[in-house]
C-alpha cells in the first residue's frame, strides 16, 4: 500500500512509542512511597508526546493522500540513497577501525576515502588527495596532542 | 562596571585577541559557507576546550559564534544561498545587488549591519542580564518548569511543517534526555547495564553526530554541496557612507529591537528575526527600488535583526540557564564541561567569568568588523574552498571530539547512532531543533516539576495559582493551539474576503447597469 511520507514518519512513531512502553516497564525502576511522580514521569510523557503527534502525523498523512493521491517527491534524487547508505557505512566502518587500530593509521586513509566519496562530479588527483590527507592528519595530531593535549584514539592493538 | 572593565582587560590581553582574531576568521569562513555554521563551529571547537582553562575556552567559542553568525551573510550576497537560516532575508535584496553590479555595496551593508546589531544588543544584554539573573532568584521551580515547558514547546510550535512534526521531534528528545540517571532519585534510566550510559548521552556528541556528520552525507547525497561560481572583482572604499545609514536608521532600530526580544524568547532566534524585520522593512519601504530587487533596506533589516538576536539569546542563557537556541546550548554545555552551572546564580557565584563573556562578545564583535572590512574584497574566495576537502577535515574531526568527550570509543558510536537517527528525522520531514532543545532541557524540567511536587507535598496547585507559572503554561497552550487558530482566522479572512469581492462585483455590475445596490 503506498502512503504519504507524514504517514510512514507517524507510522514508525507510532511503532517507537510503543517500544519504548515497553522498554519503560523493563528498564526504569519505580522506588516506592515516592511524595512526587517518580523517575517514570519523563518517559511516560516523552511516549505520550510522540505517541500522539506519531498518530496525528500518520492521520495527517491519510487525509492528505485522501485529497491527493499523488506520491510524494523523492528526498534523495536518484542514486542519493545508495550514496548516503555507502557514507554512512564507510562513517561506521571508519569508527570501528579507528576503535582497533587508532587514529594516526586510519585517518590518512579516512580523509583519503572521505575526499573521493564527497567529491561528486568534481575531479581529484588521487596523488593530491593522498597528500592532503597525510598532511591534515599530522596537522592535526600536532594541533591536538601537541598543541592542545587532547588524547586520540589509541587503537586496542596499539594499547 | 569595575569587574566588566577589569574582564575587557583581559579580552584586551594580546594572546587572548589573537586568540579572537583567529576564531573570529575561522567564524566567519563557518558562517560564510552553506552547509557549515556557527553551531557546528562550536561542536568541533567544544573537545578543543577540555584541556583549556574556562576563560580561553570561552573566549574561543564565543569568537567564533560571533564571526559565524557575522559571516552567514555573505554567500546570501554573493551567491544567493543563505550561509545559515538567519540570513535567509537577506538573499532576497544581496543577491539582486550583486547581479546588479552592486556587491561592493551590498557587502558594506552587511558588515555594518551586522556589527551594530551585535555591538548594542551586547550593551543591552550585559546591563539586561544581571537584573533579570537578581529576579530570576525569586522564582520557583514551578516557575522553572513553566519556563522550560513553555520553551519546548514554542519552538515546537515554530517548526517548520506541522506542529505534530515539532512536537514528535521533542519527543524524541525528551525520550534521549531519559537516558542515563534520574535528576532526582539518581535512578538508571534506559541504560541496558552499560556504564558509559550512566551520565546519559553527551550533547557534544549529539551535536557532532545530529550537525555534523549528518549534514554532511546527506547534503552530498542530494547534491546540495554544490555551489555557483563568486563574483570576485576588487573594488576601493567601503561601499556605502554615513548617509546610507541615516537613510535606514528606523528600519535598523525596528529590526534592532524585533531582533533582541525574538532572540530573548527561547527557542526563537535569528532565522525568524530576520524574516520579521524584513517583512517590517518590505511595508514601510517608500524607496524607488521594489524589493527583492535590490534595495539595500532588506539588508540592513535582515542583519541588523539576526545579529541582535544574538545578544538577546544571551540574555535567558546567562540570567536564567535557559538555551535559547541550539549555540547557546552548546555554550551552556561548555559551562558544563568546566564543572559550572548555568542559571540565575552564576551571575553571583562567578561574576568575573559572567562579565568575561559578556566582554569577549563585545571584543569579537568589533574584532569581526575590523576582520570583515578588510577583507571584503577577499570573501568571494571563501566560497571557492573545494567542499570534498573542507568536509572530509570536518568529519574526520568530529570523531577526534567523539572520542575527546571521556576518551572513549563509545560516544563514537553514539554519535554515528545520532547520524542514522538525524538522517531519519531528515527524510521523515522532522525539525532537529525541537529535538536538541527538548533533550537539553528535559533534565531541567523532570527536576524542576518533581522538585515543585515534592516541596508541595504532592500538590500540583501552585504551578496554576502562582502567577508566572500560570502566565507561562497558558502561553505554552496557546502556542500550541496558535497554529490552528492561525489557520482558522485565515480562512474566516479569506471566506470574509470572497465574500466582499463578490459584493464588489455585485456593486460594479449593479452600477453599470444603473442600479444602487442595498448593502
Amino acid at each position: 500500500m503506498k502512503m504519504k511520507r507524514d504517514s510512514i514518519t507517524g507510522l514508525v512513531g507510532l511503532i517507537w512509542s510503543l517500544i519504548w512502553l515497553l522498554l519503560i516497564r523493563i528498564q526504569t525502576k519505580q522506588p516506592k512511597n515516592l511524595l512526587e511522580p517518580g523517575p517514570r514521569l519523563l518517559p511516560y510523557v516523552a511516549f505520550t508526546v510522540v505517541f500522539i503527534s506519531s498518530l496525528m502525523l500518520f492521520l495527517k498523512g491519510i487525509s492528505d493522500w485522501k485529497k491527493d493521491p499523488t506520491p510524494d517527491k523523492p528526498y534523495f534524487p536518484k542514486g542519493g540513497k545508495l550514496k548516503v547508505t555507502k557514507s554512512y557505512l564507510m562513517l561506521v566502518l571508519t569508527g570501528i577501525l579507528m576503535a582497533v587500530f587508532g587514529f594516526v593509521p586510519v585517518a590518512p586513509f579516512a580523509i583519503f576515502a572521505f575526499i573521493h566519496d564527497l567529491k561528486g562530479n568534481s575531479s581529484v588527483k588521487p596523488l593530491q588527495a593522498a597528500l592532503i590527507s597525510v598532511i591534515v592528519t599530522i596537522g592535526l595530531y600536532a594541533m591536538f596532542v601537541i598543541g592542545f593535549q587532547v588524547k586520540l584514539p589509541t587503537g586496542i592493538l596499539f594499547k | 562596571m569595575a569587574l566588566y572593565l577589569s574582564q575587557l582587560m583581559v579580552c584586551l590581553k594580546p594572546i587572548n585577541l589573537l586568540l579572537i582574531f583567529g576564531m573570529v576568521c575561522l567564524g566567519i569562513v563557518f558562517g560564510a559557507i552553506p552547509g557549515l555554521s556557527a553551531t557546528l563551529g562550536i561542536a568541533l571547537l567544544l573537545p578543543v576546550t577540555f584541556g583549556l582553562s574556562t576563560e580561553t575556552s570561552f573566549i574561543l567559542l564565543l569568537a567564533i559564534w560571533i564571526g559565524g553568525v557575522s559571516g552567514s551573510f555573505i554567500s546570501a550576497v554573493l551567491i544567493g544561498i543563505p550561509g545559515s537560516s538567519s540570513s535567509i532575508a537577506t538573499c532576497f535584496d544581496g543577491y539582486p545587488m550583486t547581479l546588479k553590479g552592486e556587491s561592493h555595496k551590498a557587502l558594506a551593508v552587511g558588515i555594518t549591519a551586522s556589527f551594530l546589531g551585535t555591538f548594542f544588543s551586547v550593551i543591552l544584554a550585559t546591563i539586561l542580564s544581571p537584573i533579570i539573573a537578581d529576579f530570576a532568584l525569586t522564582l520557583g521551580p514551578w516557575e522553572y518548569f513553566s519556563l522550560c515547558f513553555c520553551a519546548i514547546t514554542l519552538v515546537a510550535s515554530l517548526s517548520k511543517g506541522n506542529i505534530w512534526k515539532g512536537l514528535m521531534a521533542a519527543g524524541l528528545g525528551l525520550m534521549l534526555g531519559c537516558i542515563g540517571m534520574d535528576p532526582i532519585n539518581g535512578t538508571q534510566r534506559f541504560t541496558f547495564g552499560n556504564t558509559n550510559l550512566s551520565a546519559g548521552i553527551s550533547t557534544v556528541a549529539q551535536m557532532l553526530g545530529m550537525f555534523a556528520m549528518c549534514q554532511i552525507i546527506r547534503d552530498s547525497a542530494r547534491g546540495e554541496a554544490k555551489m555557483p561560481d563568486a563574483e570576485t572583482s576588487r573594488k576601493k572604499g567601503f561601499g556605502i557612507t554615513l548617509k546610507d545609514y541615516f537613510d535606514n536608521i528606523r528600519t535598523c532600530i525596528f529590526s534592532f529591537l524585533v531582533g533582541l526580544w525574538i532572540g530573548f524568547l527561547p527557542g526563537m532566534g535569528s532565522g525568524i528575526s530576520n524574516m520579521v524585520a524584513y517583512g517590517y522593512a518590505k511595508s514601510t519601504n517608500k524607496s524607488k527600488i521594489p524589493f527583492g530587487e535590490g534595495n539595500p533596506s532588506g539588508i540592513w533589516a535582515s542583519e541588523t535583526a539576526n545579529n541582535a538576536s544574538l545578544g538577546g539569546a544571551l540574555i535567558p542563557m546567562m540570567a536564567l540557564g535557559i538555551p535559547g537556541d541550539g549555540i547557546t546550548a552548546m555554550l551552556i554545555s561548555a559551562l558544563t564541561i568546566h564543572g559550572l552551572q548555568a542559571g540565575p546564580l552564576f551571575m553571583t557565584s562567578q561574576p568575573d567569568l559572567a562579565m568575561l563573556i559578556f566582554a569577549c562578545v563585545l571584543v569579537s564583535a568589533i574584532v569581526t568588523f575590523i576582520v570583515q572590512v578588510m577583507t571584503k574584497n577577499w570573501f568571494a574566495y571563501i566560497l571557492r574552498i573545494p567542499y570534498h576537502f573542507l568536509y572530509s577535515v570536518i568529519l574526520i574531526i568530529a570523531y577526534i571530539g567523539g572520542y575527546g568527550i571521556s576518551n572513549t570509543m563509545f560516544n563514537i558510536y553514539v554519535m554515528l547512532a545520532l547520524c542514522l537517527l538525524s538522517l531519519f528525522m531528515s527524510i521523515g520531514g522532522l525539525p532537529t531543533s525541537p529535538l536538541v532543545l527538548a533533550f537539553i532541557l528535559s533534565s531541567k524540567l523532570e527536576g524542576y516539576f518533581r522538585r515543585a511536587i515534592s516541596m508541595d507535598k504532592g500538590s500540583y496547585e501552585k504551578f496554576f495559582t502562582r502567577p508566572l507559572s500560570l502566565v507561562l503554561l497558558l502561553l505554552a497552550v496557546f502556542c500550541v493551539i496558535w497554529p490552528y487558530l492561525s489557520d482558522y482566522l485565515k480562512s474566516r479572512r479569506a471566506a470574509k474576503g470572497r465574500e466582499s469581492e463578490s459584493d464588489v462585483a455585485i456593486t460594479k455590475a449593479n452600477t453599470q447597469y444603473g442600479e444602487v445596490a442595498d448593502d
